[in-house]
């Protein structure tokens, strides 16, 4: 997660505007879910990872990486539509265990094969947003969508916490170890222990802290700030127009297993 | 308006009912317009006392005049004395809200009620003048701690207060950022139109920016007065833990053995006591020969 977070700042997508990366990426995701097309689903996974790694910059080694740690899940998950125990053989394949057969059928082999792509598809959507996004802009989509002020602001100071927390304990961990707070099991534990408590306590002073110095620049309750703005381009809309009405034309296309799809 | 931008008179303050009071019968005043060093060892009340000067603690007794006017703790003063006392953190994590610069910056303008357009121009130029441009797009939780105290010290200039102060500016701060940040202070308020309290270990740095240094101890204040004459009280700065500048230490052995005359007034700065060396050297040059 940080090293997406890290990402996302150095990403050459960043100055494009964040609505234009949501709308891309939430209309594609929308499209894929609602028609489970597998053609669909392939141009959304191969243009993701187009603009990521062409355009973006982000080295394919490590998009790969990313999209295998779904995949892993997918897997496991399609495993139960894939195989079935019967006493009789479906069409797709049939491997006998004793009495039994573990066995799947076309329209089972097609559901999961189905299910992997478009899920892997909107995955990698999301994904472009992400490594492409700072949390800041994404925030600033959402204001503009209308999303209540106070979980605006609660996101925005959530968003500041994770690294002011993470910050603090992994010095502390640090710290722990350097004193062998972590030699046996028993230790580790009590030391894991101490370092959450600890946490807690700083974290609440921290918020203390930074509160009185909101206040010391007359808040008033309500967090106001100015959003950077990257103005949408003609171009880029266009191009998202086209490819949002391709993966519709493909989403329609009619969907049912061709015969002999798989032998 | 009074001379006096800011008094405290017999003020005392305890973080909590059975605890040890962190200000005791504090009185002090500041001068419009003047540079103030505060100085003592930690836990002398020296941040206590600044979160007493805008109102974000209310003393348990005494009373805090602003402009003569002693502060009420209505909110709509309280918010108008905050426009006016601006305070930059000690430690900038406690300070930045947001994890954007711009952001960040521009919370404390779009709170004085400034509109969008001119809170945008406010925004950039404190960013341009504090050389903060080449990381305005980096998050905060990726900043240098350096980088962090010059957003902190952004955030509070934009808002242009009349009395600014700066709680150990310098702390954790590696040299590079230390020189960024002192000749940062050095340009503040050279009109005399801000007001600057600083608070600071560093007695060479008092010795050659502030008009006045007071010294805290125990949540009071111990002595008050020119840097000239509190900076050279061996015995009055070793009841606080501090040590006599060096320039003064090399100044004053330097008379000792007789190089330099008895009758100089002592120097600010190491520029000013090589000025009274290299004039001493040339005419004893000139005499030799």
């Amino acid at each position: 997660m940080l090293e997406i977070d890290k990402l996302c700042y150095t990403s050459r997508l960043r100055y494009v505007n964040a609505g234009e990366k949501c709308f891309f990426s939430l209309a594609s995701v929308i499209l894929c879910i609602v028609s489970r097309s597998i053609p669909a689903a392939l141009l959304l996974l191969l243009a993701s990872t187009y603009l990521t790694v062409q355009r973006g910059g982000i080295f394919l080694g490590r998009w790969l990486k990313y999209l295998t740690l779904p995949l892993f899940f997918l897997l496991l998950s399609t495993g139960a539509i894939l195989i079935n125990i019967s006493q009789v053989p479906l069409d797709a394949f049939a491997l006998p265990v004793g009495s039994l057969y573990l066995t799947g059928s076309r329209e089972g082999v097609f559901q999961a094969v189905q299910l992997i792509l478009t899920a892997l598809a909107c995955v990698s959507a999301l994904f472009f947003l992400s490594f492409n996004t700072p949390m800041t802009d994404i925030l600033a989509v959402l204001e503009s969508c209308r999303l209540p002020r106070l979980l605006i602001e609660l996101m925005m100071l959530t968003y500041r916490f994770i690294f002011l927390l993470l910050e603090n304990a992994s010095s502390m961990l640090l710290s722990q170890n350097a004193r062998l707070g972590n030699k046996d099991l028993r230790t580790s534990l009590k030391s894991r222990g101490l370092l959450a408590s600890m946490l807690f306590i700083r974290a609440m002073r921290q918020a203390g802290s930074l509160y009185d110095a909101m206040e010391s620049r007359c808040y008033d309750g309500q967090i106001r700030v100015l959003r950077e703005h990257q103005p949408p381009r003609r171009g880029e809309i266009l191009c998202i127009a086209a490819f949002e009405l391709l993966l519709l034309l493909l989403a329609l296309l009619p969907s049912a297993a061709p015969a002999g799809w798989i032998m | 308006m009074s001379d006096f931008i800011l008094e405290a008179r017999h003020v005392s303050y305890s973080y909590g009912s059975g605890e040890e009071p962190s200000l005791k019968d504090l009185s002090l005043s500041i001068r419009r317009g003047s540079r103030t060093a505060v100085m003592g060892s930690n836990g002398s009340g020296k941040s206590t006392f600044f979160l007493c000067c805008n109102g974000i603690l209310r003393p348990d007794e005494g009373q805090i005049y602003y402009d003569g006017q002693p502060v009420t703790y209505r909110k709509k003063e309280l918010l108008d004395l905050r426009k006016k006392v601006g305070i930059v953190f000690q430690n900038p994590d406690m300070q930045l809200f947001s994890a954007s610069v711009y952001q960040e910056i521009s919370f404390g303008p779009l709170n004085l009620g400034l509109s969008e357009t001119e809170a945008k121009r406010e925004v950039e130029e404190v960013i341009q003048k504090l050389g903060i441009a080449p990381f305005r797009h980096r998050p905060a939780h990726a900043l240098s701690g350096g980088q962090k105290k010059q957003v902190a010290l952004a955030d509070i200039l934009v808002m242009h207060p009349e009395l600014l102060i700066l709680d150990e500016p310098f702390a954790a701060l590696d040299p590079s950022h230390v020189r960024i940040i002192r000749d940062m202070i050095q340009s503040l308020g050279e009109d005399r139109s801000m007001t600057v309290v600083t608070a600071t270990h560093d007695t060479g740095f008092a010795l050659s920016w502030a008009d006045e240094v007071i010294l805290f101890r125990e949540g009071q204040v111990l002595a008050q007065g020119t840097p000239a004459r509190i900076l050279t009280d061996r015995e009055l700065l070793s009841k606080t833990s501090l040590e006599v500048p060096a320039v003064i230490q090399v100044f004053e052995n330097l008379q000792a053995a007789g190089i330099l005359s008895k009758g100089l007034p002592s120097p600010k700065s190491f520029e000013q006591l090589n000025m009274y060396i290299k004039r001493t050297a040339h005419k004893e040059n000139t005499h030799g020969t």
